[in-house]
Parts: C-alpha cells; structure tokens; sequence
C-alpha cells in the first residue's frame, strides 16, 4: 500500500540521506529500527509527505506525493496516512472526543461515529472521552493519538517512536493494540523506533545504518 | 467541529489570559461608547430646545448663562427685566413671535414658570389630559414633572420661593393643576407653566407690608424668547436691545456652540484616550497569541497533519483574536449602558433629564467596525507565522 523508491534528502548545510527502496502492503506492519541521527525520522516525514524528497518517489495507494503540493498534499495526507508521533500533541483545549472528531473534520470528511465508538472501545477509551487530555496518563495519552490516526480509515500508518516514553507493560498494550488496530482497519503500519523492546514483535524488519 | 467552536474552545480553556484583552476592550469601546451617546443625545437635546427661539432677552450677565437658564431651564437666571420694555421690542415688525418667562418660584425642585400661549405654541405642545390655565394660581405640568411628582388635574400644591427647592413656602397661595402635557422631548417636559399673573400675584402678597397698604409689584419678567419673521432680525434687533441700559440680547445658537466649543477638547481627551485603551487591548491580544505560538506549535502542526492546509491556521488564530476584540466591544457597548443607567439617577436629581438608554448611537456601528479591525490587526501576525509553521521541524523537535 506504501512504497518508496530512490528516496535521497539532504538537509541544508546538514547530513544527507539516501535509503533502501521499502515497500508494506495493506494489513502488514513493517518496523525500521536504527540509531538516533540514521534519519529514522526523516524517512517517515518524506514517507507522510511532511518533507520532499531531493530525488526518487513515494507513492501511497498509488498516488505519487510528489505530483501534489499545497493544501492538495495536506488533504491527502490528512485522509490517507495516519501519523503517531513519541508524543502525542493532543489540543489541550478539547476534550478527548473532539479531538477525535477533528481529524475528520480537518480532512473533510464527514463525521463517523460508529466506527469513533469502535475505535475506542478498541483501544479502550470510552471512558475518557470527556476528558481533557492533561487529565490523562501518557499511556492514555498515546492511545488517544493512536485512536485519531484511525479515525479517517487511513490506508497507511505510520508511528514515529510510539513506545518510546512509555513503561514496559503501557509498551507492549500500546505496540499491540496499534499493530491490532491498524490491521483491522485494513491499514498498512510502518513504525520507526529505537526501541528494541519491539523487536521480538514484528517479522518484517529492517535496519537503518547511518 | 468549525473553526468558531474550536477558537471558542481555545479562548475558554485559558480564561484568565483572554480576561485582559476583554477588560481593556470592553473598557476603551465602553467609554467611547458613552461618549458617543451622551453627545448625539446632548445635541438632539440642545437643538431640539432652540426650535424657534432666535433671540434671548433679558437682564445683563453672563449671555450663556441667560441661555442656559431661559431656554434648557438649568442655570439660575440673570435677574429679571420690566415687562414694558420687553413689550416695545416685541412689537418690532421683525419679531413673529415673543414669549415671556417669568421665574421665581418651585415646587419640589421643578421650575415654575409664569408664561402665556405663546410658549405652547413655540414649543408645539399638546395636552394629554385637562385643559390649560385659565385663571391665576391654574397651572399645566410638564409630562416629566407630572410622573415624578405625581402629578394628576385636580391636584394642589404650595410653591417654594426660589428655583433650588429649599426656599420659603408660599402658604397664602395654593397652585391647582388644570393639564397635564403630552411629553414633547424638550425642557417643557420637566416645568410646571402658570400665566404671568400667577407669579406676580405670589410676591405681591410677600410685597404686602404691616401697615396695611397694598403695593402693586413691578411687572418683570425674567426672560423673553423670540422669533423673527426673517434673519434681518438678527441685525436689527440685538444692538437696539444692548443700548438699553440692564438689557442683554443673546442668541442661543451661538452661546451653545460656544459651549460645545469648550466641552469639545474636554471629549477630544477622553475620546483618545479611549482609542488608546482598545489599542493597548489589541496588544494584548496579539502578545497572548504570540507568545502561546510557541506552546501550541506541536498542535498547529499536528492540524497541518490531519489535513488543514496552512491558511486555514491562521484563520483559526484571527478568529481567536477577532472573537476577543468583538466580545470586548460589546461587553463595552453593555458597559457604557449601565454607566448611563448610573448616570441617569444623578442626572435626573440634578438637571431633570434622563437618557435614553436602550438606544444604538450612529456611531457605534463605527465602534464595532473600529474593534473588528483591531482584531484583524493583532491576529494577523501570530496567523501569518502559523501559516509559516515548518511541519516536519516542529514534530522532529517533540
């Protein structure tokens, strides 16, 4: 569902990149592991869009990012990836369920709450949706940014660190519930950590070396 | 959810750093906002009092004075001058219309003034109920004086000497109200109107000395307002009126203008002043949105990533700023109604007028525009650097 092909980048006056050709198909997870400074993150911006390649391509379902640009690419970015972050940035002004409903609505899409509720129940915040968010654990917390990746049906996820602050046991709930998430939704999951606790969970593996 | 709702949402969840901004806006809008409708009202009540009068005579003084006192009612009056000679200018052929004021006397502090038709035909006034003075000691309230002093055809009442209400009561006397007035908007609403025989007949019999002997009292009169039947009146008139010795001819268009011109650098301060508030407000504003920025850039990017293109932030920040700005200032315009509800009851103790209070003035139209563009002002820098947020920086930094 998401492939790259020749990707280089090279920020000014800073390190240049150039990565492997990497490919996830829909309902599969891939993980890329490697050192800070291997560009794990830089991979995943040029991945969701966020930056633009010097070189070589991104395609998403088949869409070419780099054939679109301004609010066009936002849109898109906003309807067909869903990003997770270490931390989750909620607004702090909103409560919890209109958090959720944002993403939607900010990628203009209509509002859907059954699969809201679904998504949730899921991962386990139905109770919480009032809430503001600096009410919440960071567990809760990065539930939360986890249940608004989904929300708009993306066909691509992808997780920058997702367990890194976290503690052992909120670790392995949150890689789960992610991984079981993004293959209900039919989504493809791409995760780049250091985090070697979640080496043991996914097959499809690749290293990054700077 | 709209981009209204989720600034609302912003403004609330940080109510005390929105305070600020909406104290001072409603402050400066407020008082401008006073301003405004107490001199639109001031004025309409000034040239709606000048209807018809051309020209004041009466004892010398101060002219303003003799305005202020003979045609709004407020002031004391100069003195007072022989009926006789008011009469021979009044006949001039210039003169359409000449109205004798007699003061003198009061009844709880509203004045009464002896007067004849004249004076209801110049300010066009009706009778809502009885019938006008016929006889002595017949008296027509005005609609004011009538509500305040519970006032109904039928009623008597002793006059006090003096305009203040403190004076002497006039015992041997008894007024007898015959009408009430139709309520005409002017200074006629807050009199009580008697003929000048009525005045005179009052201190006649303070006049009466313990011999026993009768003195007739001079006729006087306080004032008398004309009507020219063309503007050569204003040439002719005046200078014969000065040469007479004790008489004063001033012109009340003039004399009010001249007072406008005093009070005017008066508001002219305030008014600044005033700006200067609503300015410092929009500071404010734009100094809260500009220093959040840095707190909220995480969740500024994290909308570009759920899909907002860039202007769409900014015009999340300019809504923040515009909702301030406009609740501001009309919490000001709210503000500036209950400063006149204030000013009514010290008002209408001293000068017998009330403003109206729940009316727009013309210029507050102006008031809300003027704090609409405020808005924009302060928002659009802290917008323009959200628009400009660099995405993959920001969330690489967090």
């Amino acid at each position: 569902m998401i492939e790259t092909r020749e990707l280089r980048f090279a920020y000014p006056d800073g390190p240049q990149f150039q990565f492997p050709d990497l490919a996830c198909a829909a309902g599969n997870a891939l993980l890329i592991l490697g050192e800070s400074g291997a560009g794990k993150t830089t991979l995943l911006h040029l991945m969701g869009g966020l930056l633009r390649p010097a070189s070589g391509q991104v395609r998403i379902g088949g869409q070419d990012l780099g054939a679109l640009s301004g609010p066009k690419l936002d849109r898109f970015r906003g309807r067909s990836v869903g990003l997770v972050f270490q931390r989750p940035h909620l607004i702090d002004a909103l409560p919890v369920a209109e958090n959720l409903r944002l993403a939607r609505s900010l990628a203009q899409l209509p509002p859907d709450e059954d699969w809201l509720v679904q998504v949730t129940d899921l991962l386990g915040l139905a109770g919480l949706l009032r809430r503001h968010p600096a009410r919440l654990s960071l567990g809760e917390q990065q539930r939360v940014g986890i249940a608004r990746a989904l929300l708009c049906r993306p066909q691509v996820i992808l997780a920058d660190e997702p367990t890194s602050s976290l503690d052992d046991r909120n670790c392995t709930a949150v890689a789960s519930l992610l991984e079981r998430a993004a293959a209900d939704a039919g989504a493809a999951l791409v995760t780049v950590t250091h985090d070697q606790r979640l080496k043991s969970r996914f097959p499809q593996q690749y290293v990054l070396i700077s | 959810m709209n981009f209204l709702r989720l600034s609302w949402h912003q403004i609330a969840y940080r109510p005390l750093t929105a305070l600020l901004s909406l104290l001072l806006m409603a402050l400066g809008a407020g008082l401008i906002s006073l301003l405004l409708l107490v001199r639109t009202q001031l004025d309409e009540q000034f040239t709606r009092n000048l209807n018809g009068i051309d020209l004041v005579i009466g004892a010398k003084g101060s002219p303003l004075q003799l305005i202020l006192a003979s045609v709004y009612h407020i002031d004391q009056p100069t003195g007072n001058i022989p009926l006789r000679t008011a009469d021979s200018i009044a006949r001039h052929p210039l003169v359409e219309r000449a109205v004798p004021l007699s003061y003198g006397d009061s009844y709880r502090g509203y004045r009464i003034v002896g007067t004849d038709s004249g004076f209801a035909a110049m300010y066009q006034l009706r009778m809502a109920e009885g019938r006008s003075w016929a006889a002595p000691f017949e008296a027509v309230a005005g609609a004011a004086a009538a509500r305040r002093l519970h006032l109904a055809p039928g009623d008597t009442f002793y006059s006090t000497h003096g305009l203040a209400g403190a004076g002497e009561a006039h015992e041997a006397h008894a007024y007898r109200i015959t009408g009430i007035l139709e309520p005409a908007g002017t200074a006629a609403d807050q009199l009580i109107l008697t003929s000048l025989e009525s005045i005179w007949d009052a201190h006649a019999h303070e006049a009466e000395d313990p011999a026993g002997g009768h003195e007739e009292a001079p006729r006087d009169i306080t004032a008398m307002l004309l009507k020219f039947r063309n503007p050569m009146g204003l040439f002719a008139i005046p200078r014969g009126v000065n040469a007479v010795p004790g008489l004063q001819a001033a012109l009340p268009a003039v004399e009010v203008s001249r007072l406008t011109q005093q009070l005017f650098p008066f508001a002219k301060g305030l008014q600044g002043l005033a700006v200067l508030i609503m300015l410092t407000s929009a500071v404010s504003v734009l100094i809260s949105l500009y220093d959040r920025l840095r707190e909220r850039r995480y969740e500024l990017a994290l909308m570009r990533v759920m899909g907002a293109a860039p202007w769409k932030l900014a015009v999340l920040l300019l809504t923040e700023a515009l909702i301030l700005a406009l609740t501001g200032a009309a919490a000001g315009l709210a503000l500036s109604r209950l400063g006149l509800l204030a000013l009514n009851t010290w008002a209408a103790d001293t000068y017998h007028y009330t403003f109206r209070v729940w009316t727009l003035a013309a210029g507050e139209a102006w008031l809300l525009g003027g704090a609409v563009l405020l808005g924009v002002l302060a928002g659009l820098l802290p917008g323009f650097l959200a628009a400009r947020l660099d995405l993959s920086r920001t969330l690489a930094d967090g």
